[in-house]
């Protein structure tokens, strides 16, 4: 432990960094918000690694999964805003999320923004085997009878599969329990539901042609599928990509804000880091800063307001 | 003196299908924000009551069970000693010892020290930081002991002692960032 | 990746990943070496009258995580320990039961039967080399059987069941757990409810913590391994200190002097293979079913092999049959045991919930059939890790094949510390493993009202296994039936669809209801 802290410290000093000054006093708890093994807990386990090993800070992860990060962002609210305590999330639950709930427990204002990581690549995936080709397939399947379950993962996501069914006028069993992408691919996998929201772990089946991808969930184009028909082409005018981020309570110090949204980004920009190279392998880089990310979960937050007119009943 | 073991039996499923009715009547709903269906925003789901009621039915069930059986079956149930007395000695020891692992360092600091020292800061320090700890194992061990043998004896406290240094090593060496049992926890 | 590839990347998982010692091209990695530690400590405990496996996986457990970590390295380390644990404690356990007529645990009792009259005889060695022989035997066939089928149950079940059928199928163990243990089905259905209410407390979806009657101690939510430990080791530690209390101190036993000569041939093995067929088959067979134990296995083995014997030492009197029948029978239930516990994350009997509980603590690997997916395109780390278990149970094996007899004669004869000497300090080393673990006062105030919940349900009757097997499956049950819920579009009867899902409800409430039958075919052990 000595020699840890030895090396610690030889890091931080070599590192050099403007804001040095500020550095944990001890094993840093990190949130993260969905289930162990999916995308967001291996990105934030990198991370932790990459930090752990360029700043010589010690990061514990924990799994607090459930209602799309929600249980996650209530446990850490009520943390002590010392910097020692953090969450690793998406941009959906402080943006939507809480607006969609009955009683989330929890508010945007809550919480200190860090920094962003990674942008995903959201889309509504199938079994190749089933035979569907996209997203219209699956909704004349549902028109001739055939009941249809539809995983999510975030209460947004939910909304979206509602509304992507009343602009049809298809009704789906939507089921959402899961937490995080990976749990709904593993139900998908595990015939358990038909189609799913994933935001990027699809990758390698898509590839390799065991999954598809019914439809591209994000604005932009999807890398592993770029053929992928968007959402507008079915009548559906809302991207329903998400954004990995980084917080922690509000009321955090502003050298502890500074210091750990240096630490992150400077993880995911180094291309050698391996939470780079997992970020490319499923994922589209984004870094951006504490007040960026704030800005961001803001205006994300507004265009969240115009769903929820639309899925209101 | 001892109640003939059926009537045990049936007070026991009596109080269980008290205390069921009561959980599933009165906590229950006035404990958990959904029931057991849920409607929310056109979605209708599992509520969080389901699993607290469903097991509550079981508790009722089988409660309701054992008081059946209580009065038909001819068979005596046994029912093995409580050791009522012994079992409220053992609690009062375990909660004598882990007071003393509590407050041994902080009390001993101000005695020697004086009011000055906040214990926080000391508390991972060498005296101090295992201080509790050796009395309050030391306790525990010794009093157990002599409850369950019924005699207590100098090698006894000795063993105990040696014991708890030892358990204190274990955990104290390999995890320096780790302090021992309740040291000025509170 | 094909099969082969991640049976070999599981053997490389294990055998060289995270070294922890390396001399040129040899590497001993932490797996292996807390295995190998794992299974000498299983059977020091083993051994020590008074003491049994759960206790050792008790105190391990938060050593380990504390020491290990939560990361997916963690892993094998930390399972592979209690896996040398349970076998350890397997073997360890005929010692006191041979030696001193002092079975550590109820299914070791039938061992007594005929080692003991055997060590009265001088002849207590043999004993213990045939029942090593008999038990590392059992446990590799039974391993074998867990190897191969749990891959096959889970991918069937994948492949087969929905989510409403996996939650009957929850449903269905559950109630058969606590139809078959204990004195009476009426407080096993109790042991269960109360398990899955106390799983309730300050969990679920909604924002406030249920049933947490507004206090913030109670909605951070109740600590799983203080709970566990409290009402499985805590109670038995303090039940005993008051009955030990009560009873006069046993008069010391007058030793036997013990013929040197332990050798068994290779027609003395021979010979007993039979026996030890019949038991691991029987064992095997129970261990896959959860709940019924090494208990039953170990007495329906000795019966079969009560019915089989000519030999002229009749059962009971010192026939060294009997020993193998015995130790074959319940040794060859761990392995199978694992089988509901790693293809359905259903833990079967105390082992496997330590098992889970590790698992579940560390992270990055969740029992249960989605753990057996043989993806080709990219690596399912899971598999990795279930085939790096399934290397270290064979690493045990091993070692227990070929040094299992000269630990049990070495480390047999180590403890012989009275049980009230011994059993305080092992609670004062509990107490502090949990502390350690998590570094809150409230976790040993949880622990210990555990323990106390314990006695009395100890001393009611009511028995603790099934509550601690709902306990643990109680939220998994819940997700299940939640999602099945809303898969089916909010259908109330959305458990009565299809054939399976209402054949195992029905199944269900068929064997409570036929409980005294099944409970009158169980001899009291």
């Amino acid at each position: 432990m000595k020699s840890f802290l030895l090396a610690a410290s030889v890091v931080a000093v070599c590192a050099g960094a403007a804001n040095a000054e500020w550095t944990p006093d001890g094993p840093v708890k990190m949130m993260i918000g969905f289930k162990a093994g999916g995308g967001a807990d291996t990105l934030a386990r990198m991370l932790a690694e990459d930090i752990q090993s360029q700043q010589g800070w010690n990061l514990l992860p924990v799994n607090v999964d459930g209602r799309g990060g929600a249980i996650m962002a209530r446990e850490l609210k009520d943390s002590p805003s010392d910097g020692m305590t953090i969450g690793v999330g998406i941009t959906d639950t402080f943006a939507y999320g809480h607006q969609a709930m009955r009683d989330p427990g929890y508010a945007p204002e809550d919480f200190d923004f860090l920094a962003t990581l990674a942008g995903t690549q959201m889309g509504i995936v199938a079994k190749s085997d089933r035979g569907w080709k996209d997203l219209g397939d699956v909704l004349e399947a549902a028109k001739a009878g055939e009941e249809i379950s539809f995983g999510t993962m975030t209460p947004r996501l939910a909304d979206g599969a509602y509304y992507i069914g009343k602009v049809n006028e298809v009704d789906f069993s939507i089921v959402s329990n899961f937490s995080g992408g990976q749990d709904v691919l593993n139900a998908i996998n595990a015939g358990d539901i038909d189609i799913g929201w994933v935001a990027g772990p699809q990758k390698a089946g898509v590839v390799s042609g065991d999954l598809i991808n019914l439809a591209n969930g994000e604005h932009e184009t999807l890398e592993m599928s770029p053929d992928t028909r968007g959402l507008s082409d079915f009548g559906v005018d809302f991207g329903f990509g998400t954004t990995f981020l980084v917080f922690a309570p509000a009321g955090l110090s502003d050298e502890a804000k500074a210091a750990w949204s240096e630490a992150i980004i400077a993880a995911v920009d180094n291309p050698d880091s391996k939470v780079r190279s997992f970020i490319d392998r499923l994922f589209v880089a984004k870094t951006l800063n504490a007040d960026e990310a704030s800005a961001y979960v803001a205006t994300e937050a507004d265009e969240a307001l115009q769903l929820l007119d639309a899925t209101a009943e | 003196m001892s109640p003939n073991p059926r009537r045990v039996d049936l007070a026991f499923g009596l109080l269980g299908l008290c205390l069921g009715l009561a959980t599933l009547f009165v906590w229950i709903p006035a404990d958990i924000d959904t029931g057991v269906i849920d409607t929310w925003r056109r979605v209708t789901r599992i509520g969080d009551s389901m699993l607290p009621a469903f097991a509550t039915i079981g508790v009722l069930l089988s409660c309701l069970g054992i008081t059946v059986k209580a009065l038909t079956s001819r068979a005596n149930p046994t029912w093995p000693p409580l050791h009522g007395s012994v079992l409220c000695v053992v609690a009062a020891i375990l909660a004598v010892s882990i007071g003393l692992m509590m407050v041994t360092g902080p009390i001993l600091a101000w005695v020697i020290l004086g009011p000055d020292h906040p214990y926080r800061a000391l508390r991972d320090d060498l005296p101090w930081k295992y201080t509790g700890f050796l009395t309050g194992g030391t306790f525990l061990v010794v009093a157990l002991q002599a409850l369950a043998t019924r005699r207590i004896h100098w090698r006894m406290i000795g063993l105990a002692f040696l014991s708890t240094f030892v358990i204190a090593m274990i955990y104290g060496l390999p995890f320096e960032d780790l302090l021992l049992p309740p040291n000025g926890d509170f | 990746m094909g099969v082969l590839d991640y049976v070999l990347a599981g053997i490389a998982e294990a055998l060289t990943g995270n070294p922890a010692l390396t001399l040129g091209p040899l590497v001993l990695s932490w797996p292996v070496l807390m295995v190998c530690s794992g299974f000498f400590v299983g059977v020091l405990i083993g051994a020590t009258p008074g003491l049994s496996g759960p206790f050792a996986m008790a105190l391990a457990l938060p050593i380990l995580i504390s020491s290990f970590g939560f990361t997916p390295d963690a892993l094998l380390p930390v399972m592979g320990f209690l896996v040398g644990i349970m076998k350890g404690a397997t073997v360890g356990g005929a010692v006191p039961a041979i030696l001193f007529n002092m079975p550590g645990t109820p299914d070791a009792f039938m061992t007594t039967l005929d080692g003991y009259p055997m060590a009265q005889k001088g002849q207590g060695r043999k004993a213990l080399r045939v029942a090593q022989f008999a038990s590392v035997t059992g446990d590799s066939f039974s391993d074998l059987v867990l190897f191969v089928c749990a891959p096959f149950l889970a991918i069937s079940i994948e492949l087969f069941l929905g989510l409403s059928e996996k939650a009957s199928l929850m449903i269905l163990s559950l109630s058969f757990v606590a139809v078959v243990v204990g004195r009476d089905s009426f407080r096993g259905l109790l042991a269960a409810s109360l398990g899955l209410f106390v799983a309730a407390i300050a969990t679920g979806a909604d924002s406030y913590p249920r049933l947490s009657l507004g206090s913030d101690i109670l909605a951070a939510g109740l600590p799983t391994i203080p709970v566990i430990i409290g009402v499985l080791v805590v109670s038995e530690i303090l039940v005993s200190l008051a009955e030990m209390r009560r009873e006069t101190l046993q008069a010391r036993r007058a030793s036997v002097p013990q013929n040197q000569d332990a050798r068994l041939s290779w027609s003395e093995r021979r010979a007993l293979l039979p026996y030890i067929g019949v038991s691991m088959g029987v064992g095997t067979a129970i261990g896959a079913l959860p709940g019924i134990g090494s208990t039953l296995a170990a007495a329906l083995g000795y019966t079969a092999g009560r019915k089989m014997h000519k030999g002229a030492i009749p059962f009971g009197q010192g026939a060294p049959e009997g020993i193998a029948s015995c130790e074959a029978a319940n040794s060859s239930v761990s392995g199978a045991n694992l089988i509901p516990a790693l293809s359905l994350g259903i833990p079967g009997n105390i082992s496997a919930v330590f098992l889970i509980l590790a698992a579940n603590s560390i992270g990055g690997f969740n029992p249960g059939p989605s753990v057996f997916r043989f993806t080709a395109d990219q690596v399912n780390p899971e598999l990795v890790i279930a085939f790096g278990l399934f290397t270290l149970m064979v690493v045990a094996n091993l070692l227990n094949w070929t040094t299992g007899a000269g630990a049990m004669r070495v480390l047999g004869g180590l403890v012989r510390v009275p049980r009230q000497i011994l059993l305080p300090i092992v609670l004062l080393l509990t107490i502090t493993s949990v502390y350690v673990e998590s570094g809150a006062i409230s976790d040993v105030i949880t622990l210990l009202i555990f323990g106390f919940i314990g006695c009395l349900m100890r001393w009611s009757g009511v028995p603790i296994l099934p509550f601690v097997i709902a306990y643990i499956l109680a939220l998994p049950l819940e997700t299940t039936i939640r999602n099945a819920f809303e898969a089916s579009g909010a259908d109330p009867w959305f458990l009565f669809h299809g054939i399976f899902s209402p054949a195992c409800l029905a199944l269900a409430v068929g064997i409570v209801v036929c409980s005294g039958w099944l409970r009158a075919g169980r001899p009291a052990a």
